[in-house]
């Protein structure tokens, strides 16, 4: 088995050596590895943070190859995601969209965008804007004008 | 102190693919009157589901619908609807949102039909290229083949890419009780529970088609479901057949050159239709049956019979579980000539208990898993789908056993000892493919790796 090692260089510059079938889950590394020479330090990542990068290697290390199809490596797997989940405050989970919207990990991207709807199910307005600092910028007279305007859905 | 409103700020793309995951209705309710950016956002999204459970959920998905009419906005990527409501008088609603949702060239249409007798038409402009942007369809009802009625132009829709229909009637075509399905650019078909007892000839000509799962597996299936119906298949590019259940009164393949992974779940009792099918499948580069054991042994006996004759060019391989789905008291794993014949006897289990397996059998399966992974670096240069699938699928293995120092469990053993069969029958195929490509065809004898019917296992006390 491969064992190619491959150098990741976060925005501050912190060196991340992960295997290769690691990194490559990454469709955007994929394709620096492929059409870039590397740089002597690693492959530069300039928007994403070490403290992110981190956490992004450590689910790609977790996901590296292992694409469970019986369900008890579903279930093992997906109470891996809850628990990495768990750890992160709302800020680190809006940054890893973020960053697997970046470097292109579709499977990073689909829970963490699941996690952000999770945190919405069931909410109403008011704790949507205090969940996520939404300020409401609504004029008095806009704000009459949007309860109009929906009136249609109260009907 | 306020913190940095994060949501506002993602890329769109990124907060419909939030919203994806979302009851529309419930995101309509939460976020027009957040705040400026987000009063018009409603309009725009692209994956739509719906939940109908009362008269007032479909009250509203009505009105929210109009406006989507009536407003000019983007495309509509998915459409979903699962309807438990009981007010069936509204089925009208659903044609008129799937005109709306078809006016947005929708690609996705997912639709689920609760317990109710009341048929849905589905309209024919879905399945029209004029009027119709839909590549994937899925469609399932509730009671088997009562909720959905087909228009016959879906048989040959020209878009359709991939079609998933549960527990649904086909149309027939003709007055001579024949559908043929002739989607040009179809790619995937399944079939799960559908009824074709009212159908004589079930006529699949799908030149693009790679992947056909027919599940016929449903108990009253052995009373009713597939009647007198006919199986026709004409798809030379298929490359992955699952077939479980009940078999069609008779079976017809025609060019199956691509076919190298079929997959049989057969039930008992063996009947004639079974060797037929089996015969038919004889273009297969590999064949692996599953099946409760005393059937598989029962077939492999009938096949083998000298009157049977040359059954199969490819090599046919099987994996039994007894029982299976009723009382799954012991696995055998059978494996091929090449490998030493290896006999796991598990004792029963639910499928996530560890099982007290000894170390050395563990060991033995380890050193299985790195002789397959061997094969597998020869083989890499084949380059195909299905071997970036078994490479995933020994790595997931490898991943449970050796990186994990616990027992594994009764399903694993199921995965790995299936995988192990499946993966054998594969790469010798292949192997023999490469290695017999200039010999004469006659050389393509009955050629079976079977291991013999397993002898009780002795007793193996632990602890």
């Amino acid at each position: 088995m491969s064992t190619k090692k491959i150098t990741l260089l976060s925005s501050d510059r912190e060196q991340f050596i992960v295997d290769e079938a690691v990194a490559i889950q990454s469709q955007t590394i994929k394709n620096l590895i492929e059409d870039t020479v590397p740089d002597e330090d690693g492959i530069p990542l300039p928007v994403v943070h070490s403290r992110i990068l981190a956490k992004v290697t450590e689910y790609l290390t977790k996901h590296a190859n292992y694409k469970p199809h019986n369900d008890a490596a579903k279930e093992e797997l997906k109470n891996w995601d809850v628990k990495f989940l768990g750890k992160l405050d709302n800020n680190t989970l809006f940054d890893l969209i973020l960053a697997a919207n970046y470097l292109d990990i579709k499977g990073l991207l689909d829970l963490t965008c699941q996690a952000v709807a999770d945190l919405m199910k069931g909410m109403s307005v008011e704790e949507v804007r205090k969940l996520f600092n939404i300020e409401n910028d609504f004029t008095p007279e806009e704000e009459e004008a949007v309860r109009k305007e929906n009136q249609w859905a109260f009907d | 102190m306020r913190g940095e409103d994060r949501l506002s700020n993602l890329p769109d793309h990124i907060l419909h693919h939030i919203f994806s995951f979302l009851p529309t209705t419930q995101l309509f309710f939460t976020t027009y009157s957040l705040s400026n950016k987000w009063r018009y956002f409603w309009r725009t999204f692209p994956h739509l589901l719906f939940n109908i459970n009362s008269h007032d959920a479909e009250a509203f998905v009505d009105k929210f619908m109009s406006r989507l009419a009536s407003n000019p906005g983007p495309d509509i990527q998915s459409f979903r609807l699962r309807w438990s409501s009981h007010n069936y008088k509204a089925l009208k609603c659903i044609k008129k949102w799937i005109s709306t949702a078809l006016s947005r060239n929708v690609a996705i249409l997912d639709i689920y039909l609760g317990p109710g007798l009341t048929v849905f038409t589905v309209p024919a402009k879905v399945f029209a290229a004029a009027s119709s942007s839909v590549k994937v369809i899925k469609l399932e009802s509730h009671f088997y083949g009562h909720s959905f009625m087909l228009p016959i132009p879906m048989l040959s829709s020209p878009n359709l890419k991939t079609l998933e229909l549960i527990k649904i009637k086909l149309p027939k075509g003709d007055s001579i009780r024949e559908a043929i399905l002739g989607c040009p650019v179809l790619e995937t078909l399944v079939m799960k529970q559908c009824h074709y007892s009212h159908l004589k000839i079930l006529n699949l000509s799908l030149n693009r088609l790679k992947e056909l799962e027919i599940d016929n597996s449903a108990e009253r299936f052995r009373v009713t479901g597939v009647g007198d119906c006919k199986l026709e298949l004409h798809a030379p590019n298929l490359s992955t057949f699952v077939y479980k259940g009940v078999l069609f009164n008779d079976c017809s393949f025609g060019n199956l050159a691509a076919l190298i992974d079929v997959q049989l779940f057969l039930c008992p009792p063996f009947v004639e239709q079974h060797l037929r099918f089996l015969q038919g499948l004889k273009g297969a580069r590999a064949v692996v049956l599953e099946g409760i054991e005393e059937f598989i042994v029962q077939m492999r006996e009938q096949i083998l019979q000298p009157t049977s004759g040359q059954v199969h060019e490819a090599q046919l391989f099987y994996s039994t579980v007894s029982g299976v789905g009723l009382k799954r008291r012991r696995v055998y794993g059978l494996e091929s000539q090449q490998a030493s014949r290896s006999f796991y006897n598990v004792p029963w289990a639910s499928s996530s208990q560890r099982l007290s397996v000894r170390p050395e059998d563990i060991a033995r399966l380890k050193s299985k898993l790195s002789l397959l992974r061997n094969q597998l670096q020869e083989m890499q240069q084949l380059k195909s789908d299905v071997f970036s699938q078994l490479n995933t699928q020994l790595q997931e293995l490898e991943h449970q056993l050796m990186h994990e120092h616990q027992q594994p469990t009764q399903e694993q053993l199921l995965v790995l000892l299936g995988f192990c069969t499946r993966f054998e029958a594969l790469s010798q195929c292949l192997h023999r493919r490469d290695s017999s490509a200039s010999s004469s065809q006659s050389s393509s004898h009955l050629h079976m790796v079977l291991a013999p019917p397993p002898s009780p296992p002795p007793p193996r006390p632990r602890g």
